[in-house]
């Protein structure tokens, strides 16, 4: 669905050239939604830009529904966007003279679609995200959530391949915050639209399916999340369980046989002792045993 | 993105933006005022002088007098002269009677007579009053053919009855007076007083209708001038004055309108026992010496010119004036429209200005919509049809504009007592509001190159 390939970006101050994005290579699949992970000045904001073609990067390739943005040009870009692209920001930027539902249907706007068309789908959309009521309002009469609401029922609108989502709850209360990813995580349940969301915050970045950490313009790791292994994890979990109980079995038979074998030996010492023979102490016969179990895979980092 | 759209975006903005948007109507508002009333109070001129002009040179009447000039009184060429040795064959640019009717059969002709200037004779009321007129020698009952309205009774065509112009009517002096006056004149030509009074008595009505005139004649070859007064006539009827022309100009143009009967009963009583001929200038009978046709459309005027020119005629028409006024017109026209525009120049920069202004705030609209989609084309034909609506509201504010001015000129000149009015043609209003939503356009274009180039990333970063 989206693909990164070699994506380095620099930009030139006064006769030195910055370099923000080294070689970051990755890809993301359809319906998947992923966090772009870091901390103020990493490159993750500039890699979004780069993503959502709003910059043009110094070396490499982006490929959205197999398609090279990076040779686009700013009208073919623009269209491109229309049709593939959604947008959140952190700061939902609403055009204030518009009503709720205007802004809504702005990208269908441009889309030239028909205003009845353009009403029904908005509407639908703000059901869905939970601010039907507000249609008619401005956003200026809505709180931060429900403008951050707005903000993600205007970029569903044109059932975009790929939404991105610039530090989302970054302007919201913990409780909004919630709120919001919540709805965000439904609407990729549900819609299965492909999600890349910006972020400085773990708490946030854990609830996305893989995280890509980007520090100092390299991507360091990248890691699935509790929420990605999902299933799998618990699959995993009780494997392991079961094994462990298996082994605990072993280990119980075998510390069984031993003391059995202790008792025996000691009887047999007691002999020997009487017969003056030297044998093998306990201590070392434990040792010798399998009682270190493997640490179980997946789970949290 | 549909016209609809766009047009209802840029209505939001207009409305939203009350400060620009003053700032533009005003501006364009001045300029579209301009061009409408410069426009207008140039017509307004034109119509008013041609008005003025028709009175005394009507468009849509033709001149037609003999092939080879007018006669003297019958003498020689193709005059209608009284020499009958002279016929049509051997003189064929007389104006006979047959050619007068050919003439009024022919298409687009509304009226052909003949209209023969007998030359200038004295007018005597009963109180001994005169007057110098011209006397015309008409069918009196075409008079209203030729646009002539009756101010008073009417041309009955009994013999002995004439029709005065309004002129004719207005300052009868009896000679007494006259001629006293005339020595005061003279004997102090600076005097203010004596000016004024003659001002006074050249214009002072005489009630002429229905009463009894003579004329008056006399014999300047003698040492000791003689005159001699016709039989008396009775004025049948007074011509109303010319639209827009004062009495003092009225008074300059006294004429006395008689029928060819009559003219010939004056002819033989003015005839001095030392002369074989009359004090009346006419033609011999069949023939005239001027005739006036008039034409249905000032159109046609050339070709039924051309048609009278075969029958080996004169024929002449006032289209000359007309054209002339045309010209000067049309120089005004420019000028005036020249005003307009740089006026509306003047205004576009503001508009530019305004615009601009209104483009940066904007910044980080235009650039959300860039993120949204929308490509350069659709964000500068949101900024030009922005523009284009407040060219067109300021247009409309223009118009209003210019018909307060027009109201005012109005009064001012209304107020000077001047017969002038000024008004706007119907036709201006769309030229003046095409050339303000055109300012509008043409301001608004470089703005909206500006708003389409703005880089979406840079206008929505926060710092």
């Amino acid at each position: 669905m989206l693909r990164v390939e070699d994506i380095t970006h620099s930009f030139k101050t006064g006769n030195e050239w910055t370099s923000v994005l080294h070689k970051i290579n990755f890809a993301v699949k359809q319906g998947e939604m992923v966090a772009l992970l870091g901390s103020s000045g990493s490159g993750k904001s500039t890699l979004l830009n780069l993503m959502a073609g709003l910059m043009k990067p110094t070396e490499g390739h982006i490929y959205i529904a197999d398609q090279d943005i990076v040779k686009m040009g700013e009208n073919k870009l623009a269209e491109f966007r229309r049709k593939h692209i959604g947008f959140i920001f952190q700061a939902y930027e609403l055009i204030t003279s518009l009503t709720v539902r205007e802004n809504v249907e702005l990208p269908l706007v441009f889309q030239s679609v028909s205003p009845s068309v353009r009403k029904k789908k908005a509407l639908a959309l703000l059901e869905q995200v939970g601010i039907p009521d507000k249609a008619d309002l401005f956003p200026s009469q809505l709180s931060g959530g429900q403008q951050q609401r707005v903000s993600i029922a205007r970029s569903l609108i044109t059932e975009p391949s790929v939404i991105f989502a610039d530090e989302p709850t970054g302007n919201l209360d913990s409780k909004t915050e919630e709120e919001i990813i919540s709805i965000l995580l439904n609407l990729n349940r549900t819609m299965k639209t492909t999600f890349i969301v910006v972020t400085h915050e773990y708490k946030v970045a854990e609830q996305m399916q893989r995280i890509f950490t980007l520090r100092d313009g390299f991507l360091i790791t990248e890691q699935q999340t509790a929420a990605k292994a999902g299933q799998q994890a618990a699959v995993e979990t009780e494997a392991q369980a079961a094994a462990e109980t298996e082994e605990q079995t072993a280990v119980e038979a075998e510390q069984k046989a031993a003391v059995e074998t202790e008792q025996k030996a000691a009887v047999e010492t007691e002999e020997q002792t009487a017969a003056g023979t030297e044998e093998q102490t306990p201590a070392e016969a434990e040792q010798q045993t399998p009682a270190e179990a493997e640490p179980a895979e997946g789970g949290k980092p | 993105m549909k016209i609809r759209d766009i047009s209802r975006m840029a209505w939001e903005q207009v409305k939203r933006r009350k400060v620009v948007t003053g700032l533009c109507m005003t501006g364009i508002s001045i300029g579209c005022a301009a061009i409408i009333v410069a426009l207008s109070v140039g017509q307004s001129a034109q119509v008013y002088v041609t008005e003025q002009v028709n009175q005394s040179f009507k468009m849509d009447e033709i001149m037609v007098s003999p092939g080879g000039g007018i006669p003297s009184n019958g003498k020689g060429g193709s005059g209608g002269g009284g020499s009958g040795e002279v016929n049509e064959n051997l003189d064929p640019g007389k104006l006979t009677d047959q050619k007068l009717k050919i003439i009024q059969g022919l298409n687009h002709v509304k009226a052909a007579s003949p209209f023969q200037e007998a030359g200038y004779l004295q007018l005597v009321t009963i109180d001994n009053k005169i007057a110098d007129v011209r006397i015309i020698v008409a069918d009196l009952q075409m008079l209203t053919e030729y646009d002539h309205k009756f101010k008073q009774g009417g041309a009955n065509g009994q013999p002995g009855t004439i029709v005065l112009n309004y002129g004719a009517t207005l300052g009868l002096i009896d000679l007494e007076t006259r001629q006293k006056l005339y020595e005061s004149m003279g004997n102090d030509p600076f005097n203010q007083d004596i000016q004024e009074q003659y001002r006074k008595l050249s214009v002072q009505p005489s009630e002429l209708y229905r009463k009894q005139i003579q004329i008056q004649a006399q014999d300047y070859s003698t040492t000791t001038p003689a005159t001699k007064l016709s039989s008396p006539l009775q004025v049948g009827g007074i011509l109303e004055g010319a639209k827009g022309i004062d009495d003092m100009q009225a008074s300059y143009d006294k004429i006395m309108y008689i029928s060819p009967e009559t003219a010939a009963q004056l002819s033989k009583e003015l005839v001095f026992d030392n002369s074989t001929t009359s004090v009346l200038n006419l033609p011999e009978e069949g023939s005239y010496n001027a005739v006036t046709v008039k034409v249905d459309d000032v159109a046609n005027i050339k070709s039924v010119e051309q048609m009278i020119q075969k029958l080996s005629l004169n024929a002449q028409d006032n289209l000359f004036q007309q054209e002339m006024l045309k010209e000067q017109f049309d120089m005004i026209k420019m000028a005036a429209l020249g005003i307009g525009v740089f006026i509306l120049i003047i205004a576009s920069i503001s508009i530019i200005v305004a615009m601009t202004m209104s483009t940066h705030q904007r910044r980080r609209q235009i650039g959300i919509m860039k993120v949204l989609g929308a490509n350069m084309g659709q964000i500068r034909n949101m900024f030009i049809t922005e523009a284009a609506l407040l060219g067109l509201l300021g247009g409309l504010l223009g118009v209003l504009f210019s018909y307060l001015i027009v109201m005012g000129l109005n009064k001012l000149v209304g107020s000077a007592g001047d017969g002038m009015n000024f008004f706007i043609p119907p036709m201006n209003l769309p030229i003046g509001i095409s050339f303000a939503i055109m300012t509008g356009v043409l301001s608004g274009i470089y703005p909206a190159i500006s708003a389409s180039r703005t880089d979406a990333l840079t206008a929505i970063k926060r710092d």
